[in-house]
């Protein structure tokens, strides 16, 4: 296991594999499962392996500190309607537009406010800017001249998100 | 953390609160673990975290060690958790109990639920034993013949967990429809065990790191997602423990995504439809 | 008028103020709601009286809820109505200063229901 006190001294790289296994990974499986009781399995995707992936509504919110980092959260109706159903007791079929809307962006809010936690551990202080959602069939987050830095897939038998981070 | 200063403080914090509840709070989860204690600082009127960690130890105020290592522990909160411990006690260890009982050759069989948070692992095996004795029509079985213990380090966790209402959005995890419809009320909002199955389950505030374990010998054990909290002493001290609570042929469930790396020395290691479960050697 | 004990939430989020609406009413109290603090201060302003517990965010638009807190703590009606703020907010420093500025008691997001309700029941009990 990585010293995390090495990273006490030096700034984030994007390429960091521990920025995405300390910072994010079971970060993102814990706010899953705390506030929805479902245990995700997650895996490594890229831009290619997701491209059939159907994106419907995406929550976004960007951190601003030393870096820039903006991370999206992008999921089907479907699997919006259960994550928020999940987490609010309610019936998928209750549920409005704008609950999921609110939904998606509480959800990349909790994690942006995670990964915040994690990166002043090291000294950087980030802020977050108030998070939004995207929707729309088939809707793609892509940044003009960027590559997300890191892409993950979460998934259960019935549900998956997509989850990417860019480095601005 | 910065600084050596406030990393020698902090490391005394944690290593109290390793003391007190085998919880081992890493480097990694120190940011967690100030946001958690922050807020004491403050009510107990400590600057720092070097002031707090001597209140802890000088007053050894039981609200304050109370409110620590309720700040520090994570309760899990998930009816029937991983499934597979309830069907191997459906399928293989209640037929065996239930032929004993009627051979006269057990009295009653005694479990433990060792870390049960607000109740649902000790509530969820009270069920499944009810349901399973209705469906083999067993009149003649009391429930009193099968005791549940049902342990936690927090009072306020237990009161909650003795009061058996549970909210709508916890009665959803985990619980199918028939057994929701069937062991609960539903009053709007709350969700109201049954209070046929509450009676079932006693409810003891216990602190794992503790020398004596007091309730005797058990047939099954659940010690589930608490011990990945606490550190590699501690672990083992438990475990050893736990094992020391387990009759001969006793059944040790553990959560499916923990390890239990020597098991061998004392348990045997069976499977069973994608569970697992360890059973005490009759002698080692 | 309904008499009954009530407990207001302030979040902008309409799905947290829904995942707070279970805990407050497993523990027989009725759920006001403020999706900002300008809201939050007219209803407190017709409701002050049954209100046992703020449940407050920190990060909303407009008004964040650290300068919500400070005004009501200045205000004889409000001050005894104890706060607990609900936030993703864990900056220790963060922290000290909203405790500081009086609130009772603060829970982290992510949480489940289940703590939510213990932290109620720790700040007020249930009715």
């Amino acid at each position: 296991m990585s010293n995390p006190n090495q990273y006490k001294s030096h700034h984030i790289e994007e390429s960091d594999e521990a920025f995405s296994n300390w910072f994010f990974s079971n970060t993102m499986r814990e706010i899953i499962f705390t506030m929805t009781g479902m245990e995700v399995i997650e895996e490594k995707a890229t831009a290619e392996t997701i491209k059939d992936f159907k994106e419907q509504i995406s929550g976004v919110t960007m951190l601003i500190g030393n870096k820039r980092i903006m991370i999206s959260l992008s999921m089907s109706m479907y699997t919006a309607k259960s994550l928020i159903a999940a987490m609010t007791g309610l019936r998928a079929e209750n549920l409005t537009q704008a609950d999921l809307a609110d939904g998606a962006a509480e959800l990349v809010n909790i994690i942006a406010g995670k990964v915040k936690a994690n990166l002043s551990s090291t000294g950087d202080h980030y802020d977050i800017l108030l998070p939004y959602t995207i929707t729309g069939d088939n809707h793609s987050i892509i940044h003009k001249n960027k590559v997300a830095a890191l892409i993950r897939l979460y998934h259960t038998d019935n549900i998956a998100l997509i989850a990417k981070v860019f480095f601005m | 953390m910065y600084g050596e200063a406030a990393s020698m403080e902090f490391a005394m914090v944690q290593r109290f609160i390793e003391e007190i509840c085998g919880i081992a709070l890493g480097e990694e989860k120190a940011y967690l673990l100030e946001s958690k204690l922050a807020r004491l600082l403050v009510e107990f009127g400590a600057s720092s975290f070097e002031e707090l960690y001597i209140k802890l130890c000088s007053t050894k105020d039981p609200y304050l060690v109370d409110s620590v290592i309720d700040a520090v522990t994570i309760n899990e909160t998930f009816w029937f958790r991983d499934k597979t411990p309830w069907y191997i006690i459906e399928d293989i260890l209640l037929p065996a109990f239930l032929a004993e009982l009627r051979d006269g050759k057990r009295e009653k069989a005694r479990i433990w639920s060792a870390a049960c948070s607000y109740g649902q692992e000790p509530y969820s095996t009270a069920m499944c034993i009810d349901s399973f004795l209705n469906r083999m029509g067993a009149a003649d079985i009391s429930s009193e013949a099968f005791e549940i213990l049902a342990s936690d380090i927090s009072k306020d966790v237990l009161r909650m967990a003795e009061a058996g209402n549970f909210d709508n959005i916890s009665v959803s995890r985990g619980l199918e429809d028939d057994y929701k419809f069937r062991y609960f009320r539903n009053e709007g909002r709350i969700w109201r065990l049954d209070e046929d199955i509450k009676r079932r389950v006693s409810f003891r505030q216990f602190n794992l790191v503790d020398r004596c374990f007091p309730y005797g010998q058990f047939d099954i054990i659940f010690c589930r997602y608490v011990l990945i909290y606490f550190s590699e002493k501690y672990k083992k001290e438990v475990m050893n423990r736990i094992t020391d609570s387990l009759k001969p042929g006793g059944v040790l469930f553990i959560g499916s995504s923990e390890l239990f790396e020597d098991y061998s020395r004392c348990y045997t290691m069976e499977r069973y439809k994608n569970g697992i479960y360890y059973r005490k050697k009759e002698c080692w | 008028m309904d008499y009954k004990a009530k407990i207001l939430s302030v979040d902008d989020s309409s799905v947290i103020r829904k995942i707070v609406r279970s805990s407050v009413e497993v523990l027989n109290y009725s759920l006001l709601e403020a999706s900002s603090g300008d809201e939050a201060l007219s209803i407190l302003l017709k409701e002050h009286e049954y209100i046992r517990l703020i449940l407050l965010d920190w990060n909303m638009p407009g008004m964040n809820g650290l300068e919500f807190l400070k005004l009501i703590k200045k205000d004889n009606l409000y001050r005894n109505i104890p706060v607990m703020m609900v936030t993703t907010e864990g900056e220790k420093g963060n922290i000290i200063k909203a405790v500081q500025a009086g609130v009772s008691n603060y829970l982290l997001k992510p949480f489940t229901s289940e703590e939510l309700t213990k932290k109620i029941m720790q700040c007020i009990g249930r009715v």
